[in-house]
């Protein structure tokens, strides 16, 4: 362990680069804001995710939140649910903290474009899933001429822990953005959104079925009956719904084995999968 | 002409001459019973002994592949400098290393886990190690023991990777000696040996009068099986077992071909408590274990010590055949002999097999 070798550190991909934090936003209790400046830019897809940590620490599997087009600035929302993500909540502007990635195979934009005939595309998040799927919904937001109609579903569990408000509402003043929020439980505190579940204004929503593409991340549970509402009220092929799934996630690399789902890896062949390759992957939803 | 003949003794001597030069491991009965790939060096020190059943032992605890992916294995080390920022150096110094008596069954073994390591992207740790370590494998003339079902597996008369191959012949103490690659020449050259005219004769004589069947058969062939269990969910098969499994996990970390890890991030604290240096390393995990697919909020996508049993299986039989197609599992019996409550690979494969042809058989019959 003496001087670093530069030439073959390169070629080993557990070393992570080491990012500046230029930014801490507490955006709940739990969850905070990064805003890091990479070395250099990853280059990522919208879905796609970072192995996050501190060398000595630890790692985990954190989805980057900031669109494509972010060059070197990188951003990410890290829930503090246990000892790393602990550390990481400790970190304060000009620290620094490892990234390796980006991982995983993320949305192609191409698949929501107009011009590709999609009418609407319909983004439902839960909890935490809106953290991923905020990739996707800033560059459709940014160039939203280029897309359809969008319907977004947002449901947290209480006001509180609502994600993203302020940047929600410059979304609504977009043209043919149509935006549900909602809340299991007011608890006490000012909500001016819905109060229910995400599968509440599924069936009112008004879509071209054949040109819709759907988009679905949330906690575990919620796919089951998302996906259930969803087909008893519309006709929409399964190629055109996407899942954005979780797991277990050490390597990023296909390599550990933790984040298998019968035969794939969700770090390799995910976290993004079109619902019609989950008939070969009963793993998937579980 | 890269086959040799020659005799017991001239091989055990022939072990030492190499020893003196590197890393030399190979099966020594440890504690009475078990055996384990243990440095040669070490052994002689301790008592000059030969090696009377060096070629049909009883496999070892561990297969002599996590020579080529130790547990623990250093990623990579860190320091922070006098400006505060990370530096990081590759990992631990890797020197060559001989492996020798190395069973047909874990010779495949290894050449599976270089496929794994090699695709995609490259595990670079696995590589380095497996281009320094130099493989002496040779055919089994008989059943190992009663858990051994490699010619079931297809793993029998494996030779593919190892620098030299040897069969015991038909004559006794005579062994045929192939080297299969120039690593392999070069090490034969210090082997006191007669050269070989007729090897594939005297191969084929041996191999024909090795007992047949060869150890235990599974009750449908090798492809039907990966068929079976990829397209049946046999539930009530793997409830079956899965009702007196510890989740020890003992299963994969004895199996020859399961290579799942968990990694661990550690510092060493300085003199001024700071947190300076330290390393990430990879340790052996276990897909049997409760919590392997468990995430941050405690949901947990293996729950179920049934789906856990299935998940085994598949990767051995279906999930990782359909990436490389070729059984992953090569009928080494390690995880029938370790396991504390007797459940055997063998046993729910053929298990499932046979609930499938009842069920189909039930099917027919209506």
């Amino acid at each position: 362990m003496n001087a670093p070798m530069n030439q073959s550190v390169g070629n080993n991909p557990y070393i992570p680069m080491m990012a500046e934090i230029q930014c801490v936003e507490p955006l709940t209790e739990r969850e905070t804001l990064f805003r890091v400046l990479l070395p250099e830019p990853l280059n990522h897809r919208p879905g796609q995710f970072v192995m996050v940590g501190l060398p000595g620490i630890g790692e985990c599997a954190i989805s980057i939140s900031s669109g494509p087009d972010s060059g070197r600035t990188l951003e990410m929302v890290i829930r503090k649910a246990g000892n790393v993500t602990g550390v990481l909540h400790q970190l304060k502007k000009r620290d620094f903290m490892g990234i390796r990635g980006p991982f995983g195979s993320g949305f192609d934009l191409n698949d929501f474009r107009l011009d590709k005939g999609n009418k609407d595309i319909v983004i439902i998040a839960g909890g935490l899933g809106l953290v991923p799927l905020r990739s996707l919904i800033i560059p459709i937001m940014d160039n939203k001429s280029d897309y359809g109609r969008v319907h977004l579903i947002i449901g947290s569990r209480t006001p509180k822990e609502a994600l993203f408000r302020q940047q929600i509402q410059q979304w609504k003043q977009l043209p043919d953005c149509r935006i549900t929020e909602l809340v299991d439980d007011v608890d006490f505190q000012d909500w001016d959104g819905e109060v229910g579940l995400v599968t509440e204004p599924i069936h009112k929503l008004q879509l071209d079925e054949k040109n819709t593409q759907l988009v679905l991340c949330g906690p575990p549970v919620m796919y089951k009956f998302v996906l259930m509402e969803i087909k008893m009220n519309f006709n929409i092929p399964d190629e055109k719904i996407f899942v954005d799934l979780e797991r277990r996630m050490r390597c990023g690399l296909g390599k550990c084995g933790h984040c298998q789902i019968n035969h794939v890896y969700c770090c390799k062949d995910g976290p993004v999968f079109r619902y019609s390759r989950l008939n070969d992957l009963p793993e998937a939803l579980g | 002409m890269n086959a040799y003949i020659t005799d017991l003794n001239q091989i055990e001597s022939w072990f030492f001459k190499l020893a003196e030069k590197q890393p030399f491991f190979l099966p020594i009965k440890t504690e009475g019973i078990n055996y384990r790939f243990e440095k040669l060096n070490d052994v002689r020190e301790n008592n000059e002994q030969s090696f009377p059943e060096l070629l049909s032992y009883k496999p070892t605890l561990l297969p002599p592949g996590k020579n080529i992916f130790p547990d623990g294995e250093i990623l990579f080390s860190y320091y922070k400098d006098e400006q505060g920022h990370y530096q990081f150096t590759q990992g631990s110094n890797i020197e060559s290393q001989i492996i020798s008596g190395i069973r047909a069954c874990d010779l495949k073994g290894i050449h599976l886990m270089d496929a794994v390591f090699s695709d995609g992207i490259k595990d670079i740790h696995y590589l380095q190690r497996r281009e320094k370590t130099h493989i002496i494998a040779f055919n089994c003339m008989t059943p190992c023991d009663e858990h051994c079902f490699c010619e079931a597996a297809g793993s029998l008369d494996f030779q593919t990777g190892a620098d030299i191959f040897i069969t015991p012949l038909v004559e006794e103490n005579k062994f045929l000696l192939e080297a299969q690659s120039s690593i392999g020449i070069e090490l034969i050259k210090t082997l006191t040996a007669s050269e070989c005219l007729n090897p594939v004769e005297l191969k084929e004589q041996a191999l024909s009068s090795r007992p047949a069947p060869f150890g235990r058969q599974f009750v449908e062939p090798i492809e039907q099986v990966s068929k079976i269990i990829h397209q049946y969910d046999a539930d009530k098969v793997y409830q079956q077992y899965a009702e007196r499994c510890f989740s020890c996990g003992t299963c994969n970390l004895v199996c020859p071909t399961c290579y799942c890890f968990e990694t661990k991030d550690e510092f060493e604290l300085g003199n001024d408590l700071s947190q300076g240096r330290g390393t990430k390393s990879r340790h052996w995990d276990a897909c049997l274990n409760p919590g392997f697919a468990e995430v941050a909020g405690g949901h947990n996508f293996r729950a179920d010590p049934a789906a856990r049993q299935r998940h085994r299986v598949r990767r051995k039989f279906d999930y990782l055949p359909q990436r490389f197609e070729q059984t992953f599992c090569t009928g080494c019996g390690r995880c029938g002999r370790q396991c504390t409550t007797d459940i055997d690979i063998f046993d729910i494969v053929n298990d499932v097999c046979s609930s499938v042809s009842e069920t189909v058989a039930q099917e027919l019959d209506k």
